[in-house]
């Protein structure tokens, strides 16, 4: 009976004392938000950069009047029929698919370009694929471990047991449903904080280990995978930027009397949309977003080891990490082409 | 000693911002017109190097083993995360199926104790009067 009421005073006294991973819990669901939304502003902002240089290439064709031929639209994926092998069955979900290469769509392309298999950006390297997968998967499981609907069910298939124990033991005729139910809900209580407690726990070793360098000199592993991501998004974003700083130079240089007033104006509408582009690319660095993010990080493990968290400084991190990646988010998905931009410029 | 990631993101930076200052003070000379040709083209080089230079951070940077390293802390921490956050909700699933069974049972006992009831009513009205 003694021990007994030292687990219950250990286990009160744990509870008692903020032993809880739900205090973190809409934290970690903002934090892992703006993870999300970076992960989209690499695939968007690879997409807008595949745009670009699609226009970039109809402008030279349209500014040098070029000829054209048809390239790669006979160049048809034909695949072969395959039944379902013990092997096929055997692969777990998270095998890696083999991707096929990259292909140039079917499109008029001048003659030199004919027979190039890729004339855009290439893919996404595996590597930064693999590196945003770690960090939304890692966030993932944060949001899982302090999830508090979690502890809502469990608190709810507690309370079901405990009336189901109480019933049967009523219609059995014992004596005691209704203390055997009050025991259950007892005793659902006491593992209840338990599995509160381990899940804590595992927050805490999880992000500490996450948020420490592995050996002195190294970088914290969190921050060197946001910065791996980062570095290749400023890529994309500089490549973006290039391209669209250099069609604008072209193309300013083509105004002036020489051309109609027409002309001008679908011209000057044309540098205007990719102008914007540049302008929101130049003032939402991803640094900015990856430095929020690696803060916000720290400030996370810094509340998870303080027995009173600052959760007010941690809440405003998270707020400035939200604005940065959204405006990182629409700066890299923005379109640099007027929808009509292919039909005007001649 | 390799470079580390934080190293070679500082490196790019600085490079970066060195580039961005000469494309600055070369795109000021511009004076409107076909005239700005040579200042196109030199802004143009100093473009392809600004590319280059974030390409190739991005590029040593995700080959760096720093980065193999923190994806493997990385991976391991989103395991033992998973591992704990099922075992709550491993637990409400078999109390909330045990909670089915034992309703189950008690529907059953009940229904056994509505039948004996039933039974017994029967033999007592079923009785002779008067006789025993």
């Amino acid at each position: 009976m003694g021990s007994f009421r030292s687990i219950v005073a250990a286990l009160l006294l744990a509870t008692l004392s903020g032993c809880s991973p739900y205090g973190f819990s809409k934290q970690v669901s903002d934090i892992n938000g703006s993870v999300q939304a970076l992960n989209d502003s690499v695939t968007s902002g690879h997409k807008a950069l595949v745009d670009d240089q699609t226009a970039h290439y109809r402008r030279a064709l349209i500014a040098n009047r070029s000829n054209v031929v048809m390239a790669h639209c006979e160049a048809v994926l034909r695949v072969a029929r395959h039944v379902p092998t013990d092997a096929d069955l055997a692969k777990k979900d998270d095998d890696p698919v083999a991707k096929p290469p990259p292909r140039q769509p079917c499109d008029v392309y001048l003659l030199a370009d004919m027979n190039k298999s890729w004339l855009g950006p290439p893919p996404l390297p595996d590597k930064l694929t693999l590196s945003m997968k770690a960090l939304t998967d890692y966030m993932g499981a944060l949001a899982a471990v302090t999830n508090a609907t979690d502890r809502d069910n469990y608190n709810a298939a507690v309370t079901k047991l405990g009336t189901a124990v109480s019933g049967i033991m009523t219609a059995a005729g014992g004596p005691a449903g209704a203390a055997v139910g009050a025991g259950i809900n007892l005793f659902g209580w006491l593992l209840g904080n338990a599995l509160d407690i381990q899940r804590f726990e595992s927050l805490k070793a999880a992000v500490n280990k996450v948020g420490t360098p592995p050996k002195p000199g190294d970088g914290r592993p969190f921050d060197d995978v946001v910065q791996a991501i980062a570095s290749s998004i400023l890529a994309l974003a500089e490549d973006r930027r290039s391209a669209l700083t250099d069609d604008i130079g072209s193309l300013k240089l083509t105004l002036g009397h020489g051309v109609s007033e027409e002309v001008y104006r679908a011209r000057l509408a044309d540098i205007q949309s990719m102008a914007a582009v540049v302008e929101s690319l130049n003032t939402a660095d991803p640094q900015s977003a990856a430095n929020a993010l690696m803060l916000a990080h720290a400030k996370l493990v810094k509340a998870v080891n303080e027995y009173q968290p600052d959760l007010a400084s941690l809440i405003t991190t998270i707020g400035t990490l939200k604005d940065q990646v959204s405006a990182l988010q629409t700066a890299l998905a923005a379109a640099s082409a007027p929808a009509s931009s292919s039909k005007k410029g001649s | 000693m390799p470079a580390t990631i934080n190293d070679i993101a500082t490196e790019a930076n600085n490079t970066l911002i060195e580039l961005d200052t000469q494309a600055g003070v070369t795109s000021g000379l511009q004076t409107g017109g076909p005239g700005d040709a040579p200042i196109i083209a030199a802004l143009a080089k100093i473009h392809a190097k600004r590319k280059a230079v974030a390409d190739e951070a991005a590029k040593n940077i995700l080959a760096s083993a720093d980065l193999d390293t923190a994806l493997g802390i990385l991976t391991q921490a989103t395991k033992d995360l998973n591992t704990t956050a099922k075992v709550m909700t491993t637990v409400t699933g078999v109390m909330t199926n045990l909670a089915k069974y034992l309703g189950y049972g008690t529907d059953a006992l009940n229904g056994l104790k509505s039948v004996t009831t039933l039974a017994a009513a029967v033999a007592s009205a079923t009785k002779p009067v008067g006789k025993g």
